[in-house]
């Protein structure tokens, strides 16, 4: 029994109570469904986004960025094309609080990652990688609790979810915004699900009538 | 001016009888076979410099024999210098034995010289070497007096000439030749020197006579070339025996790791890699680097990054010397916390780095071309509207960005865009009226147009696509 304990909170499927109190209270994410649901984003450790690209993974996170800057800096390592300014601006982000890494290896990438998390200096570390191994989630994680940070991961494939995460959702879209489903979530049930609207916070994203269907006559 | 000068008769075996007390030890040429220094329980066995190898083996069957090793001797030199310079100001070094100080202004900050030499004289005893320092108004005369064995620590200008008046030829800087000249005549003191007349000396002997008592007299002073800190840690050690076990060649470094502590708080820094060099006899030495990401000072925290490193090492034969590098030094942040922490979070929250001693970090390893801050730039070409500034700076880089979002609502841009646009190649839903770009290219006077939409493909990704007017589509952005 003793031993199973162990193995089980070694994987990281088990915690106790009393360690996991202290996580729970987030950050709140500026969507109302989100937050009924989860609760907020979690204050710190790491977070893994699974999702297509190009759906609004990013604009999920931007309310939280926005908060998270008033406390410390931001920094954005590989992000997967070029980062435009605008969006950001308009989210209320402040560019020279935000540190742009690009074009690392997948280890330099992780190697800044640690190395920023460690600083202390930033609140937050949004990373594009593809699969996180169990070692660097566990020195990231470390380095993101100790300095009470978040990392956030983006990836298209679903994260190992004996990693040490403290949340992972996996994201798909919808008419009206993202469809969230929990795949981990620390102290909680994996399984919930919820959608969320960002039809008021992007309208031009998420037109009310109905859109133009248009197909390319030299591909349809 | 006052000058002290430390002559070391016997750096060298002071050195390694203070590694192995009680065992007789001497220094042998290694060609004529004979004994160059004995320490003193060689001494009192009755072995004595000048002997062959064979009587004083026979006389003191212990005897440990080691060849005069240079190297080694100037390292000594060195390293007591470092000490000395914790100290006291100029001090020349003067190979192979001994250091030339300049006293002259030191004394106002020890209010004298019997407080100053007290202080020098108790670090000289710590390290357990035999040393004889003189003074006097010359670095010459000081030297000349050391090495002649005379302990001669007056502050009084008549003891002190005569002390040199007595002093003896042989152990001035005079070439030999010229010495065995003057002997012939009868002159063996400086005294008998010093009392002919200059325009004779030179007119009899080599120029280097005159030269000799101008440097002593200090007419024509001798350039001294002063110690300056080293910026580098780099010490070699010679093992007293050879260590085949790799738990015990911790042993011997740990010393050298206190020193490097006292090196980098000396200078309140911080050292990121250490590299360990092993010495074999037959093998090519093999470095262990160990690295600490944040930086460390503390010697117990490298030794202990060090034995982790080291239990992976096996060693192919015995380790003779070993020798410590310090790399990649910076300077030490102070650690500033709020006076009042964050209640909220109970925990207080370290900064390890600063922000300029982090992207420094991270120049170094992935270069500073990966390094950015985002800038916005107001111009509507979606391609030169692309912009980066340098990584964090102090400031908003363009002031009027926050000026120009209170005016203007932000265009309905992506957050990704592509480097260039690709070719559409899927059918999407239109989401968005278009919004028409045009830029005039002033070379050639083409004009480049594009209706831009926001668009939605069948996996729901929100794509920023453009049409030219040759109705070709490109997706040029992710709204992600």
């Amino acid at each position: 029994m003793q031993g199973l304990l162990e193995q089980l909170s070694r994987r990281q499927l088990i915690w106790q109570g009393s360690a996991v109190r202290q996580n729970i209270a987030g950050w709140p994410s500026g969507y109302p469904e989100f937050d009924q649901a989860l609760g907020g984003w979690p204050a710190q450790g790491l977070v893994a986004l699974q999702s297509l690209p190009a759906i609004g993974e990013l604009r999920l996170v931007l309310p939280l960025l926005g908060l998270l800057q008033q406390q410390g800096l931001l920094c954005l390592i590989n992000p997967p094309q070029q980062l435009q300014a605008e969006p950001l601006l308009a989210a209320g982000l402040q560019l020279h609080k935000i540190l742009l890494l690009s074009q690392l290896t997948g280890a330099d990438g992780l190697w800044a990652a640690e190395q920023v998390l460690r600083s202390g200096l930033f609140k937050a570390v949004l990373l594009w990688q593809p699969c996180l191994s169990q070692v660097a989630g566990r020195r990231l994680q470390l380095a993101a609790e100790q300095q009470q940070a978040l990392l956030i991961q983006f990836s298209t494939e679903t994260p190992t979810l004996s990693l040490p995460l403290a949340l992972a959702l996996s994201l798909s879209p919808t008419a009206q915004g993202l469809q969230l489903r929990v795949l981990k979530r620390r102290a909680s049930w994996a399984g919930l699900e919820f959608t969320l609207n960002m039809q008021a916070a992007w309208p031009a994203l998420y037109p009310q009538q109905n859109p133009v269907q248009f197909t390319l006559a030299a591909v349809g | 001016m006052l000058w002290l000068y430390l002559h070391f008769p016997s750096l060298l075996l002071d050195n390694l009888s203070a590694a192995a007390p009680a065992v007789p030890m001497a220094l042998a040429e290694p060609r004529r076979h004979q004994l160059l220094a004995v320490n003193a329980e060689a001494a009192q066995a009755g072995v004595s410099v000048g002997q062959s190898v064979a009587t004083a083996v026979l006389l003191c069957p212990k005897l440990q024999l080691f060849p005069p090793d240079e190297r080694r001797q100037q390292q000594l030199l060195q390293q007591l210098c470092v000490r000395l310079y914790q100290y006291t100001g100029d001090i020349a070094l003067q190979p192979p034995d001994g250091l030339c100080i300049r006293a002259g202004t030191m004394l106002q900050l020890y209010s004298g010289f019997a407080a100053y030499w007290q202080q020098l004289q108790q670090l000289l005893q710590v390290q357990q070497c035999r040393v004889i320092a003189a003074c006097a108004s010359t670095p010459v005369s000081a030297r000349l007096l050391a090495r002649a064995g005379r302990q001669c620590l007056t502050l009084d200008p008549e003891q002190r000439l005569k002390a040199l008046q007595q002093t003896e030829l042989s152990y001035s800087d005079l070439s030999t030749e010229v010495q065995q000249q003057l002997a012939r005549l009868g002159i063996r003191h400086i005294g008998q020197l010093q009392v002919l007349a200059p325009a004779e000396l030179a007119r009899r002997f080599p120029h280097e006579v005159v030269g000799y008592l101008q440097q002593l007299a200090g007419d024509s002073p001798r350039p001294l070339q002063f110690y300056r800190p080293a910026s580098q840690f780099q010490h070699y050690l010679l093992l007293q025996y050879e260590i085949s076990q790799t738990e015990i060649l911790l042993r011997p470094v740990s010393p050298l790791l206190k020193q490097l502590q006292q090196f980098l708080q000396q200078r309140n820094q911080l050292c990121r890699c250490l590299i360990l060099t092993l010495y074999f006899r037959q093998q090519a030495p093999r470095q262990i680097r160990v690295q600490a990401m944040g930086g460390e000072v503390q010697a117990a925290r490298w030794q202990s990054l060090l034995s982790l490193q080291l239990e992976q090492v096996k060693l192919p034969e015995p380790v003779y010397a070993l020798e410590l590098q310090a790399l990649q030094l910076s300077a030490a942040v102070a650690q500033n916390s709020t006076l009042l922490d964050d209640k909220q979070s109970g925990i207080e929250k370290n900064t390890t780095l600063s922000k300029v001693q982090l992207l420094s970090l991270l120049a170094a390893k992935l270069g500073q071309q990966v390094l950015h801050s985002p800038a916005y730039v107001s111009c509507h070409w979606p391609e030169q509207s692309l912009q980066r500034q340098a990584p964090l700076p102090e400031k908003e880089h363009n002031s009027t960005a926050a000026s120009l979002m209170a005016d203007k609502p932000y265009a309905i841009r992506p957050s990704l865009q592509l480097a260039e646009p690709v070719n559409l190649t899927e059918p999407i839903q239109l989401l968005s009226a278009p919004e028409r770009l045009e830029s005039l290219c002033w070379q050639s006077g083409v004009l480049r147009q594009r209706d831009y939409y926001v668009a939605r493909n069948r996996q729901g990704q929100q794509l920023w696509v453009f049409k030219t007017p040759a109705q070709q589509w490109f997706i040029h952005g992710w709204f992600s």
